[in-house]
């Protein structure tokens, strides 16, 4: 099992919407329905190089570590949940020229009876070639122009079954403040038999009913995690504030047919702040 | 761009640097690269770990135009914003557009009659980054994208990817060879109209039958205008078309028009070497100009890079870009050798009456005439193309008459061409009829001035080519748009004269359209003079037209509405008519439209009208109240289409007479014999693109389009992402048929069951991966190779290979180059509707010279 660090949560932490290396990738998160068991992704190239693309499926799926920041767990004993041994890419291997684009189609050969549900894959799509332009410190640490970087876009994958449910629970939940801001805890427990794709709100008021902060970010659970958001709190007096979170299967950046629904959920405590 | 720059400026700290003494400063030599674009060795200072450049050996390399340069200062201008550069010692400042920074001993010196930067300071007032070795003695500007020789770089880098890309037709693998039938397909055209006032007979209905019949269109109307008075209106015509041959292409039998310029009905025989549908593609044009040395010029046509130039030793370019008929607008942008970038356009308009310079076409025809005016008629046109610019057109017109005396003979000669693209000229001369020459200027896509002089031949009695009386009409022309084509600000008008052996008319209009949102207005002016013997009579008519688009914000309901308002004057500036109409499409083939309004001499009037254009009909049902009568008319046309294949009538809008049609089925050929056979599977859901249309098989894997020109090739092509399977490939890429009139052509399409072959080139010592090998897979059956090259790890990887035997091996070129031979080997892909994959297959190669 192993664990990689990422920088967003998005569909399931979205670290596509790649354009490094020069290839672009869309869309951004895969759905493929049992009924028609395939779906396509777009690779293009706009770089004046061609870029040698090779394609894999692995199973991951996010996680939170003890910070409370997402990493991406790999788990390496089988999982029922995994679809990644039966997605295959075709071409998963392909070279594509300056301004060019590739469609590759994704073919999911489930095992018979798969019971209904949601399962998943991710979809790793490594760019090899061409240059990679990359700033320099102004120190004299060495030029790094030119470089031939194999760069990997990671996009999730959910293959989807039958009827889909999906709910979360809100446990434990909890506002410190840390510095200039207010770090919010809280434990979210996947329920149902599809991810919790949607967006995390969280509004800090004062007793007066004022809104003094607040946070709105995308948020995935698969199984369970405990991410830490941030409210900025420079210069926000001490006193007794209500912190109330709230999630909701919305999302701005993903389509409607995308999400499984489920009903909103929320919590709220307060909080005194030294 | 400039904006990092300008905002860099301010990052400058030259605080952080301490004072430079000319003294201190030790010379060195520095190689400074811009990225990987180009470098240069600079005679530089190094003052402890920073390097001062010469400013204007700098800006030489990243091409910045020097516009002065002293030991103290320079001075530049900044491309394509044209953004000036001052550093001038003496005043102490540094200057980049607005903003102003110090300039002083700690980022400047003056040395060798040069001024002498500080790089940091000069980077960052660039917006540059930038990296300094002094173990390399090297100065590497990490990213000169911004600067001008890196857009000319990036733009030059550009042009060739798109040159590279340019043909994108769709080649046919397999052409179908042509299915002519003695009789084949059935087409019926029907039309009614009928007034709720007076039925039958005041409506007007037409029935029309086509089939084709030993290759060409058979057709045979009836149509019935106003029976009460005219009677039936019997046509019937065969029109045979053979596309390839050069002397007749076309031949016409039977009812028909005839040919050349002045074309008229006639009961008989026409026949010529034009072309059934005439290419759009005219030839090229040369576009040219006059720019400074060093400038190039690119030309673009909706967005599409299709020609450019650098300008010669005496400062012109010359640009030869393809042409179609009519207007041919050429975005031209020129750039300077310092980064400068110019904007123009120009066009080309090219006549429909041109040739292709050598192309020679005639026409002929000869029959009854369709009118009163005449008994019988002939013509003979010809036409040929003296050049790229001009064509001349010569023939005659006869027409017979009962009274023999009163024939009329009309020979004729024509020139059309353009002088220096900008002017477009047009001569005729018809004897007996016209002398007529024209002259437009277009300069660029935003004027175009016009103006035509005609003479009339008088005393010819009972005239056909010209009105009876006529002595003469000039017509001048223009439009005129002040910002842009794409705006909707345009002012146009026109000034007509006519003048015949009684009077003359003098008429003109000038008018403007202007959007503000939404709403377009098109005000107008017209005014008309009649003098005739002894009287002249005057009016000015004013008029207001609006066009109301949707508005979104207006709701579901009304926010998909249009509206359109009419206001105009009568000859004495009084009201005389004020309408408006709104309409709105209750589905996207069903719309609606509700007006009214008032007219000086109708009075109030209210209309409604609903418009169906669907798939299998058109109808048109309208009712208005006027005079306190309510008044409705019904209006239906459409076509049945015979389906031979599967003995089926379909209906569409039509008119459908003398078009054609494609019809069949997408099935996965599983013993890979090209034909639908008993048990195969039909495939639904398949997008299969027939020329510039496209359309989806049904549940039973039928597609079927109708309405596409006959006796014209059309390339049909499967979609390979609406197949369910990647592996699948269609046993063709394309497929070029010719469409026959008047009925479907059947075209089945096989997709094969493809499979995947992947493996590995390696060095046979060591099993390393050899990289981009050449390779070929050649089908032992039918011969075809398809060439492939091994990745950077040496694995290869062929996608879509259909069932069959086949011989991998290294290409042959690529095998003398690498000083090897190695025997092909051989394997089989099955036909496996899941995909058949052959993996890990191995070619190993020794004595590779790498």
């Amino acid at each position: 099992m192993r664990a990689i660090r990422i920088a967003a949560i998005g569909f399931g932490l979205t670290t596509s919407l790649a354009t490094a290396q020069g290839v672009v990738v869309a869309p951004h998160a895969i759905v493929v329905d049992h009924r028609t068991r395939s779906a396509a992704i777009t690779i293009y190239n706009p770089g004046n190089e061609p870029t040698e693309v090779t394609i894999a499926t692995f199973y991951g799926y996010p996680v939170t570590d003890s910070t409370g920041e997402f990493e991406l767990l790999t788990p390496t004993d089988p999982d029922p949940q995994s679809a990644a041994s039966w997605i295959e890419a075709y071409p998963k291997r392909m070279m594509i020229g300056p301004l060019e684009k590739q469609i590759v189609r994704l073919l999911a050969r489930p095992p018979a009876n798969l019971p209904d549900g949601e399962y998943w894959s991710r979809i790793m799509i490594a760019a090899k070639g061409g240059k990679l332009p990359v700033a320099t410190p102004d120190s004299g640490s060495g030029i790094q122009v030119g470089l031939n970087l194999e760069v990997r876009t990671i996009l999730p994958l959910q293959y989807r079954k039958g009827t889909l449910r999906t709910e979360v629970g809100l446990d434990s939940l909890t506002a410190r403040r840390v510095s200039d801001s207010v770090a919010v805890r809280v434990r979210m427990v996947r329920g149902g038999n599809a991810a919790f794709i949607g967006t995390a709100k969280g509004e800090l008021t004062d007793q007066a009913g004022r809104v003094v902060g607040s946070f709105a970010v995308p948020i995935a659970v698969y199984r369970s995690v405990t991410p830490r958001f941030a409210i900025p709190a420079t210069g926000l007096p001490a006193g007794r504030y209500r912190l109330a979170l709230t999630l909701s299967t919305a999302r701005t950046d993903l389509a409607a047919d995308q999400l499984v629904q489920a009903t909103p959920v929320a919590s709220r405590i307060d909080i005194d702040l030294p | 761009m400039i904006g990092p720059w300008i905002l860099a400026l301010g990052l400058v700290t030259p605080r952080s640097l301490q004072p430079v003494a000319r003294d201190t400063a030790e010379p060195v030599i520095v190689e400074v690269a811009l990225g990987r674009l180009t470098t240069a060795t600079m005679a530089s200072f190094r003052v402890g770990s920073r390097v001062f450049v010469p400013v204007v050996e700098f800006f030489d390399l990243a091409e910045i135009k020097v516009i002065h340069s002293t030991a103290f200062a320079v001075e530049a201008s900044i491309e394509p914003a044209g953004i000036p550069f001052r550093a001038d010692r003496k005043v102490g400042r540094l200057e980049l557009g607005r903003t102003v920074a110090p300039l002083d001993d700690s980022n400047s010196l003056s040395a060798n009659g040069m001024l002498y930067l500080d790089l940091e300071t000069l980077a960052k007032t660039l917006g540059l980054q930038w990296n300094t070795s002094w173990a390399d003695l090297t100065v590497t500007i990490v990213d000169p994208a911004a600067l001008p020789i890196g857009q000319r770089i990036t733009r030059e880098w550009r042009r060739r990817t798109q040159q590279a890309r340019l043909p994108g037709e769709l080649i046919p693998e397999r052409i179908l060879p042509d299915d002519r039938h003695a009789i084949d397909g059935l087409v019926l055209d029907y039309s009614a109209y009928t007034p709720t006032t007076g039925q039958f007979a005041t409506g007007a209905y037409g029935a029309a039958l086509g089939l084709d019949v030993v290759g060409g269109s058979f057709t045979a109307s009836l149509e019935s205008q106003n029976p009460g008075q005219r009677g039936l209106r019997s046509e019937a015509a065969w029109a045979g078309v053979w596309r390839n041959r050069k002397w007749l292409t076309q031949l016409r039998l039977g009812d028909g028009l005839s040919t050349g310029p002045r074309p008229r009905t006639v009961r008989g025989v026409s026949f010529g070497n034009s072309p059934y549908l005439r290419p759009n593609a005219l030839g090229d044009a040369t576009f040219s100009g006059k720019l400074g040395p060093g400038w190039q010029v690119e030309a673009y046509r909706g967005g599409r890079l299709i020609g450019f130039d650098s300008v010669n030793a005496l400062g012109r370019y010359t640009i030869d870009a393809p042409i179609a008929y009519g207007e041919n607008p050429v975005e031209l942008i020129a750039y300077g050798p310092f980064g400068e970038v110019r904007r123009f356009n120009r066009t080309y308009r090219a006549d429909p009456n041109r040739l292709p310079n050598g192309h020679l076409e005639y026409g002929a025809a000869l029959g009854q005439c369709r009118t009163d005016r005449c008994q019988a008629t002939a013509n003979l046109d010809l036409r040929y193309g003296l050049s790229r610019h001009w064509t001349a057109q010569a023939g005659l017109d006869q027409f017979w008459r009962p009274d023999s005396t009163t024939n009329l003979f009309h020979p004729y000669f024509g020139l059309s061409g353009t002088i220096a693209n900008a002017f477009g000229v047009q001569f005729d001369a018809v004897a007996n009829a016209i002398v007529r020459g024209s002259l437009r200027y277009e300069p660029r896509t935003s004027l175009i001035l016009g103006a035509e002089v005609t003479r009339f031949a008088r005393g010819v009695a009972e005239p056909i080519l010209t009105p009876e009386g006529r002595t003469g009409q000039i017509t001048l022309t223009g439009i005129y748009f002040p910002a842009d084509r794409q705006s909707s600000l345009f002012i146009e008008g026109s000034v007509d004269r006519i003048t015949t052996q009684s009077a003359t008319v003098t008429s003109g209009r000038i008018g403007v359209s202007y959007q503000y949102r939404q709403i377009q207005f098109v005000p107008s002016v017209r005014w008309q003079r009649d003098r005739t013997a002894g009287a002249t009579i005057k009016q000015t008519i004013l008029g207001l037209n609006a066009y109301l688009l949707p508005i979104p914000e207006l709701g579901s309901l009304f926010g998909q509405a249009t509206a359109r308002v009419n206001i105009e004057t009568s000859g004495r500036l009084k009201p005389a008519t004020l309408t408006g109409f709104i309409s709105r499409n209750l589905r996207r083939d069903i719309r609606f439209e509700l007006g009214g309004g008032w007219s000086q001499y109708q009075g109030p009037m209210i209309s409604m009208q609903l418009a169906a254009n669907l798939s299998t009909i058109r109808a048109v049902t309208s009712l208005s109240h006027n005079h306190g009568a309510i008044t409705g008319n019904q209006f239906v046309q459409g076509s049945l289409l015979y389906d031979r294949r599967a003995r089926r009538i379909n209906f569409a809008a039509g008119p459908s007479l003398e078009r054609g049609g494609v019809v069949g089925r997408v099935f996965l050929d599983q013993n890979g014999n090209d034909q639908f056979d008993s048990g195969e599977q039909l495939l639904a859901n398949v997008r299969v693109t027939i020329g510039m249309e496209t359309r989806v098989s049904d549940d039973r894997g039928e597609y079927r389009l109708w309405n596409i020109a006959p006796h014209e090739p059309a390339v049909i092509a499967v979609d390979t992402t609406t197949l369910q399977s990647p592996l699948w490939a269609p046993s063709y890429a394309a497929v070029s048929i010719e469409p026959g009139p008047n009925r479907y052509r059947v075209v089945d399409i096989p997709i094969s069951p493809g499979g995947v072959i992947e493996g590995r080139v390696v060095e046979a010592r060591d099993s390393a991966g050899v990289a981009a090998v050449a390779l070929t897979l050649t089908n032992t059956a039918t011969g075809v190779v398809r060439r492939i090259a091994s990745f950077s790890d040496g694995a290869f990887y062929i996608m879509g290979v259909k069932p069959g035997e086949y011989r991998l091996g290294i290409d042959p070129a690529a095998a003398v180059r690498l000083g090897i031979s190695v025997p092909p080997i051989g394997l089989t892909i099955v036909a496996d509707p899941d995909g058949a994959i052959v993996a890990g297959v191995t070619i190993a190669i020794s004595h590779v010279n790498r």
